[in-house]
């Protein structure tokens, strides 16, 4: 039963409630899950799936057969890894060989382990850890050689910060060592799902030889998380914000909370958003290079997500009082966008940076560098989806050219010449009709009618009707869901 | 330093001698800037100067010298302001417009390279209007052909054209979203751009991409005919064009105090159009940068040519030359014009109104067309014309990859700095400096007297202000 408030809240957001409608009617699966064929402990891993994680089991479960176990194993192992990082029950001393072998006993058949305290809310995929080991040993030697070395390399990394006594003391000291952070609980995963995305052949494999790109697309991910829980982060006493960016705006991490340090508060919340922004035009880059749709939706839905994200939290004083999130709505139509095409994802991205723009004021010390920042972004997107093609304008030239000088020949007025009565009749009669209409595409638009969708490609029928086969020829019409970033992979 | 000499005592046989840092048996090479006295040829000189101190500066302009003239008239009382501070050159005055003048500065100065960069900009309130067409064509067209034509006469072998981003984008009935140098010159757009698209045509026709003989040892420039024989170079003079976007920064007198003023006029709650549009600025050291770039390009295609050499240097890595082509330079960080405005007056420590009154692109065009017709009327020119309005709304920015791949330009100054530069200098000076024409390249073409007479001015700045001063 939906609360009153939501009620409330979508009777005046109509279009939210349309995009909610839209995705639970119209979205299909690019893929489904089989469950008829798979195995006792695969089935188990589904179900920790769902249980340990909210936000990516939906899209895990979509992914193509090839990749579905692969992904859902990697996560479930990262999760478990993590469930010891954050148990602060285990001693340090524990703790750190623990983290560093991790991946060591991905080898060991019926590995699991019941040190967690109870409270711990994973505890229980760690005791029933067998089972993920099991499934493990079921897939590709080659998906079982990337998760390893990424268990390995994110174990220890996370040994490296729990031994940091500065880092558990103050938290993240410089904006080079949040960096290395995010690396380590993100960027890393990045690297492993691309490298698992490259031996499936559904990413280019030129996406390797750029590390700067999924090692953003991980950043990307966990700075916004990490700006956007920055009050629940503080009541359970963490601190990811880099003490370089808080020091220029309070004196202790403590007085950003303090309602007289509102302005401050929302100045370094600016600069870490600016900080974050810088990953964006790399996140869409790398989403060119992806090749399938399942993946392509796998990885597109958080981006998005994030940048929605970014842009709520952008001059929002709330995220100091509460945690924010986006509404359902907005969630729907930003995954309705994320599951088509780059195009419709970068326009979801210029949406959410021109909305950043009109929020960005010039009291704020980074006005210029968000604004120079977003246009950065913007200007990526129009070089790899030009809204202009130099070579439809070139073409228009000639074809002007041409237009005047017939039309220099042909010089006839229209004559005007018409009964009122007759056109009075006739409007009232149009304006009912149009009345009529709109009425219907209302309700047709409510029920979730693409009618943009309609619009481009009656659009396209008619330039290939009249200019296009005049001018250019049919070699001039484009597959449109080929970005051109791709050549340059 | 050398002693100071008198103008007009020194003949062209001289020039150079008085300059102690020069080895006399090297040939040092010659480039010429003109209107190198004004807001974008300064700063070339500069960037000349400081990047490759053992060529010889000259400056040509249609101005007197400033240092000869303070003594008199009184002009830079401001040391701060002036834009050629501690700038070494030597100077000769003429007038582009005039084909004999411009043949005989040439023949005097003999330039390896020629930085053409004199031209008119007219004001806002007349840009879109067509009463200044003929006087706009006559400097930037003609004055372009006459330094062409001397400049491969007297045996140049470089020459670099500052052109403008409006040869393409003065056609307010289009958007420009990140266009590139293949995007086609506008057909009708205002007389400045169309006077710049032409004056490019002539500079690119001029370019001479074909090897004649070999070419054994540099001209001495000493030993030169005074008269001047045309000797062509054995090979041919090879010209770029640069497309700086509009340019700002110390010495800027359009652009900034324009928007600055409007704090005084109570204008900053006014927003045109949504905002939000991307449009491309430049900082005039970026600018002056790119130019010495492209001077290096077009000597190291010559080098190259003169070698005998393919256009691929002993890395495999093919140098691209720059030679006939066109390139837009800007900061390469589009942002609104509504930002770029918010962020100066942040600069006077203005900020307006959290809500701001948006004006429609539509409401502001009528608005636009009303203070025109003011403006007319008065004889004072208002913030506000149709262009203005279509400037602040249009989407304006263009792809700096092409000048990055073969020019290897990089702005060195970003937009933040660069603003912060400008606007500390435009608070030392007063905020409203109304000239009837504004200048780029430092041809003001306000009828002025015509130095007939030649006059070479040796001169070291320098030298010349501790003088003064003291």
């Amino acid at each position: 039963m939906p609360k009153v408030r939501d009620i409330l809240y979508y009777a005046v957001h109509v279009q939210e409630l349309r995009s909610i409608i839209q995705w639970k009617v119209w979205h299909n699966p690019v893929h489904e899950r089989d469950e008829s064929t798979e195995t006792e402990s695969a089935k188990i891993c589904f179900k920790y799936l769902d249980k340990t994680s909210r936000s990516f089991s939906a899209v895990i479960k979509e992914l193509h057969p090839e990749l579905l176990l692969p992904v859902c194993v990697f996560y479930l192992v990262l999760r478990g890894l993590d469930t010891i990082e954050d148990d602060t029950s285990i001693s340090a001393t524990t703790k750190e060989p623990l983290l560093r072998n991790f991946h060591e006993n991905l080898e060991v058949d019926g590995w699991h382990f019941d040190g967690n305290r109870p409270e711990e809310k994973d505890r229980e995929l760690l005791v029933n850890f067998r089972y993920i080991i099991t499934e493990f040993k079921n897939m590709k030697p080659a998906y079982q050689a990337i998760i390893k070395d990424i268990t390995q390399k994110m174990g220890n990394g996370m040994a490296d910060y729990c031994l940091n006594a500065e880092f558990n003391e103050v938290g993240v000291n410089t904006v080079e060592d949040y960096d290395l952070y995010c690396y380590y609980v993100a960027g890393l995963v990045g690297e492993g799902l691309t490298r698992m995305f490259v031996e499936s052949k559904f990413a280019n494999p030129g996406l390797l030889e750029r590390p700067q790109l999924h090692r953003s697309m991980g950043l990307f991910l966990q700075k916004v998380n990490i700006i956007r829980d920055i009050r629940e982060d503080f009541d359970d006493h963490r601190k990811f914000w880099p003490r370089e960016i808080w020091s220029q705006y309070v004196d202790s991490f403590e007085d950003l909370f303090k309602p007289e340090n509102r302005e401050k508060a929302l100045n370094c919340s600016s600069h870490m958003i600016l900080n974050a922004l810088d990953h964006a035009d790399d996140c869409l880059f790398f989403l060119a290079g992806l090749r399938e749709q399942s993946v392509f939706n796998f990885c597109a839905i958080p981006q998005s997500m994030a940048i929605a994200t970014l842009d709520l939290c952008f001059r929002n004083y709330a995220m100091f009082q509460r945690n924010i999130k986006i509404t359902k709505g907005e969630a729907c139509q930003l995954m309705t966008a994320s599951t088509q095409n780059l195009q419709v994802v970068s326009e979801a991205f210029r949406k959410h940076l021109h909305s950043i723009r009109r929020k960005n004021r010039p009291e704020d010390p980074n006005f210029l560098k968000i604004s120079i920042a977003c246009g950065k972004v913007e200007q990526f997107i129009e070089s790899i989806f030009p809204s202009q093609k130099v070579e439809e304008i070139l073409a228009k030239g000639k074809a002007a050219e041409l237009q005047a000088a017939i039309s220099a020949r042909e010089k006839t007025a229209p004559e005007v010449g018409s009964k009122k009565e007759t056109l009075v009749l006739l409007g009232g009669v149009l304006s009912m009709m149009l009345v009529i209409t709109g009425i219907m595409t209302y309700i047709a638009w409510l029920m979730g009618a693409r009618f943009d969708v309609a619009f481009e490609e009656i659009k396209q029928s008619w330039a290939q009707l009249t200019g296009g086969s005049l001018f250019q020829g049919l070699d001039q019409v484009q597959p449109t869901n080929h970005p051109t970033g791709h050549g340059e992979l | 330093m050398g002693t100071v000499t008198d103008s007009g005592s020194h003949i062209s046989s001289t020039a150079g001698a008085g300059r102690a840092r020069y080895d006399p048996s090297s040939q040092p090479l010659r480039v010429l800037v003109t209107g190198g006295l004004g807001f974008v040829g300064s700063a070339i000189v500069r960037a000349l100067q400081e990047q490759h101190a053992d060529w010889l500066v000259w400056i040509l302009d249609k101005h007197e010298d400033p240092m000869q003239g303070k003594g008199r008239a009184n002009r830079n009382e401001d040391d701060d302001l002036n834009l050629l501070k501690n700038c070494m050159y030597d100077y000769v005055q003429a007038d582009v417009t005039d084909e004999g003048q411009v043949y005989e500065a040439l023949n005097l100065v003999r330039p390896d390279v020629v930085v053409h960069t004199a031209g008119v900009v007219p004001p806002l309130s007349e840009r879109y209007a067509r009463r200044l067409e003929a006087f706009v064509r006559h400097i930037n067209v003609d004055g372009t052909r006459h330094m062409v034509e001397s400049a491969r006469s007297t045996g140049c072998k470089a020459l670099v054209y500052t052109s403008t981003c409006c040869v393409v984008t003065d056609d307010m009935s289009q958007s420009y979203p990140n266009i590139d140098e293949r995007w086609p010159v506008a057909r009708r757009s205002s007389i400045y751009g169309e006077s710049k698209a032409e004056a490019e045509r002539i500079v690119i026709a001029a370019n001479d991409m074909s090897t004649a003989g070999s070419w054994t040892g540099d001209r001495d420039v000493n030993n030169v005919d005074p008269k001047g024989v045309d000797d062509h170079p054995p090979n041919g003079m090879l010209t770029c064009v640069l497309r700086p976007s509009v340019i700002f920064g110390e010495g800027d007198n359009q652009l900034v105090p324009s928007v600055h003023t409007c704090i005084a006029k109570g204008e900053t709650r006014y927003r045109l159009g949504d905002g939000r549009n991307l449009w491309d600025v430049s900082y005039v050291g970026n600018v002056a940068d790119a130019h010495v770039l492209a001077v290096e390009n077009l000597l190291s295609s010559q080098a190259r040519r003169h070698n005998g050499v393919s256009n691929v240097d002993e890395s495999g890595k093919g140098a691209e030359t720059a030679a006939g082509e066109t390139f837009f330079i800007q900061n390469n960080e589009p942002i609104s014009f509504r930002e770029f405005s918010l962020a100066i007056w942040k600069e006077f420590r203005h900020y307006p109104p959290v809500w701001e009154i948006p004006i429609p692109e539509s409401l502001g065009w009528v608005l636009g067309l009303l203070a025109e017709g003011w403006t007319r009327i008065s004889g004072t020119p208002a913030t506000l014309s149709r262009g203005s309005v279509m400037d602040a709304c249009a989407m304006r920015y263009a792809s700096g990859d092409k000048a990055q791949r073969v020019l290897h330009y990089h702005p060195r100054v970003g937009l933040e700095d660069g603003i912060r530069r400008s606007c500390q200098v435009s608070e030392r000076s007063s905020p409203i400096q109304s000239r009837p024409i504004v200048q780029t390249g430092g041809v003001v073409a306000v009828s002025r007297r015509l130095g007939r007479e030649l006059v070479p001015v040796l001169k070291d700045a320098t030298s010349i202000r501790i003088m003064h001063d003291g």
